[in-house]
């Protein structure tokens, strides 16, 4: 952490006219110095969050969403320097790369919930609200404000997965995307 | 922590009924019927020019001409041929059954034996072809019984049963050329198609 | 001793110190979230229940010959799906005698040919013919994923060699019928 420190200017100011004294000169000078408000993420434990194969390929389900178990990011050593922060997670909902609209029956959607936890007392928290045919796949929130500095491991966590009326999926690949924010409450 | 999920069974062929799935996923049915079998066969009918001292065919009765010899009282040579429309759908058995293994006076019945020297019943020979089959019954009117003969047919059949009957001049059941006593002589033959069990 | 004047001791300063600074948002992400859905098909289920067309006694018995009202109630395959492109196939075996195995005799057929007809998954029906020379319609093709009740139905009988034969006598002759959906690769 580099704190600026801005060096006031000296001003020795002697009025004209006035006899000297023969008494030392005083002057006085004042450091001033600021450090900036500051938030940062620990690096992520892994940098994108593959699912494999999203449905069941056998049985009662085949062909409908599988059961995902939750998945976790973690940021160690997350911290905000100064009061009223907090995180703001931004999701897409996992959409087919086929962008055909699906025939009755089927979905290309697959929502989820964002949830980032250990800041506030209030976590953060979006889940997205695809439609059937991917339309409105983005959503976004912020959690609490927490009103003081704090230095912390953050966790996002994946989970909730589902498919909306709980459809057939067309086949292909999907994709969705999560993004957090730390800074300030008020911007 | 991550959970793995479960691994893509791609291309896998799963046959009958339903729940079959894959890259591709079939349904059976099959379908069931039944043939009953069953045998018919039709009235007679005189195969055109083939008869020898046959008056003709009255309803279901052969009439002979002339049955013996106005001198020698002894018979007279007779063949004729019936034709039968036949079928049976299934393996069966063909029989031919005479009445009286012979023609036999019909009304002058008498345990008393001819007088010597005279007969009193014919034989003959009946020939059946039917499903490339040939089958013989000869009534040889030794004694007046009923006598039968047969044949397994192992598939279906399907056209005309013919039959033809042979008496031989002279033939007797005394010895050949011998008179016949006066009367009506006649017997009674029957074709049967029967299920084979 | 004489101090500067405090008036003249001007402090100055530069920088910001205590006024409201540019605070910095951290920000992660996007991170993907990924997966893939297979191309598959499912068969569905037999709603109808028996897996066979029963058709009973083929014959009239008064002629020997093939009935001309045969018929079968159709089977529906309900909740059948392919998850891609795909095509459907119908295929089918004539009815024959199974315990009569040697050709039959002169006047006689061991064969009821038919027609099998799968329905509802493609615009055009697919259709197969047994004892015909070839079966173009046999395979339909569908370009999206589908999800839908496809009905299953016999009909169109005729006896094997000409309809003047009459069948040989069986209480068992069997065919079949087989429906396959396959994703279109």
């Amino acid at each position: 952490m580099k704190a600026r420190i801005a060096l006031a200017a000296l001003v020795i100011a002697a009025p004209a006219g006035m006899a000297s004294a023969q008494g030392p000169l005083e002057g006085r000078v004042a450091v001033d110095g600021s450090v900036a408000g500051r938030c940062v993420l620990g690096p992520p434990s892994q940098s994108a969050v593959p699912l494999g194969t999203l449905t069941n390929t056998s049985g009662p389900r085949t062909g409908r969403l599988a059961t995902i178990a939750a998945q976790a990011i973690n940021f160690p050593g997350s911290y905000c320097n100064f009061a009223g922060t907090r995180i703001s997670v931004s999701a897409n909902a996992m959409v087919a790369a086929d962008a055909t609209a699906p025939q009755p029956g089927f979905a290309r959607a697959v929502n989820f919930t964002s949830t980032v936890s250990n800041w506030a007392a209030a976590n953060a928290v979006v889940t997205t609200a695809a439609s059937a045919g991917g339309a409105t796949p983005a959503a976004q929130g912020p959690g609490g404000t927490h009103p003081a500095p704090k230095l912390a491991d953050l966790t996002l966590t994946l989970n909730n997965f589902a498919v909306p009326s709980d459809l057939l999926l067309v086949s292909g690949g999907y994709a969705g995307a999560v993004t957090i924010t730390l800074g300030p409450a008020t911007p | 922590m991550r959970a793995r999920p479960a691994l893509i069974l791609a291309g896998l062929l799963l046959p009958a009924a339903a729940h079959a799935q894959g890259t591709s996923a079939t349904s059976n049915f099959t379908v069931n019927a039944s043939v009953p079998g069953s045998c018919a066969v039709g009235a007679p009918l005189l195969a055109a020019g083939r008869q020898v001292n046959f008056r003709g065919l009255n309803g279901t009765m052969l009439q002979i001409d002339e049955l013996v010899d106005r001198t020698t009282l002894s018979t007279n040579a007779a063949s004729v041929e019936v034709r039968f429309e036949a079928i049976c759908t299934f393996p069966h058995r063909l029989k031919i059954e005479t009445q009286n293994n012979g023609l036999w006076q019909t009304m002058e019945r008498s345990s008393v034996p001819p007088p010597e020297g005279f007969g009193n019943a014919i034989p003959y020979r009946a020939d059946v072809t039917w499903a490339d089959e040939n089958l013989r019954l000869n009534a040889d009117a030794g004694v007046r019984r009923t006598a039968d003969n047969s044949v397994f047919v192992s598939g279906a059949g399907l056209g005309e049963i013919l039959l033809r009957l042979e008496i031989d001049a002279g033939a007797t059941n005394e010895r050949a050329n011998a008179p016949l006593l006066a009367g009506t002589y006649g017997d009674t033959l029957r074709i049967t198609l029967e299920p084979v069990q | 001793m004489r101090t500067l004047s405090t008036s003249l001791a001007a402090l100055l300063a530069i920088g910001a110190a205590g006024a409201a600074s540019a605070q910095t948002t951290a920000t992660s992400g996007p991170f993907p979230v990924t997966g893939n859905v297979p191309a598959l098909c499912a068969a569905g289920t037999n709603g109808s229940g028996s897996g066979s067309f029963d058709l009973g006694v083929l014959v009239n018995t008064s002629t020997g010959l093939l009935r001309n009202d045969l018929a079968a109630p159709p089977k529906v395959l309900t909740g059948a799906f392919c998850s891609s492109a795909s095509t459907i196939t119908v295929n089918a075996t004539p009815l024959l005698s199974v315990n009569n195995v040697a050709a039959a005799p002169s006047g006689f057929s061991r064969t009821v040919n038919f027609t099998a007809t799968a329905a509802g998954w493609t615009a055009t029906a697919a259709t197969f013919t047994t004892g015909a020379a070839s079966n173009p319609g046999a395979v339909q093709t569908r370009g999206t994923a589908f999800t839908g009740d496809i009905t299953v139905s016999i009909g169109a009988f005729s006896t094997g060699g000409g309809n003047a034969l009459r069948l040989v006598a069986d209480p068992a002759y069997l065919g079949s019928v087989t429906v396959t959906l396959a994703v279109v690769s």
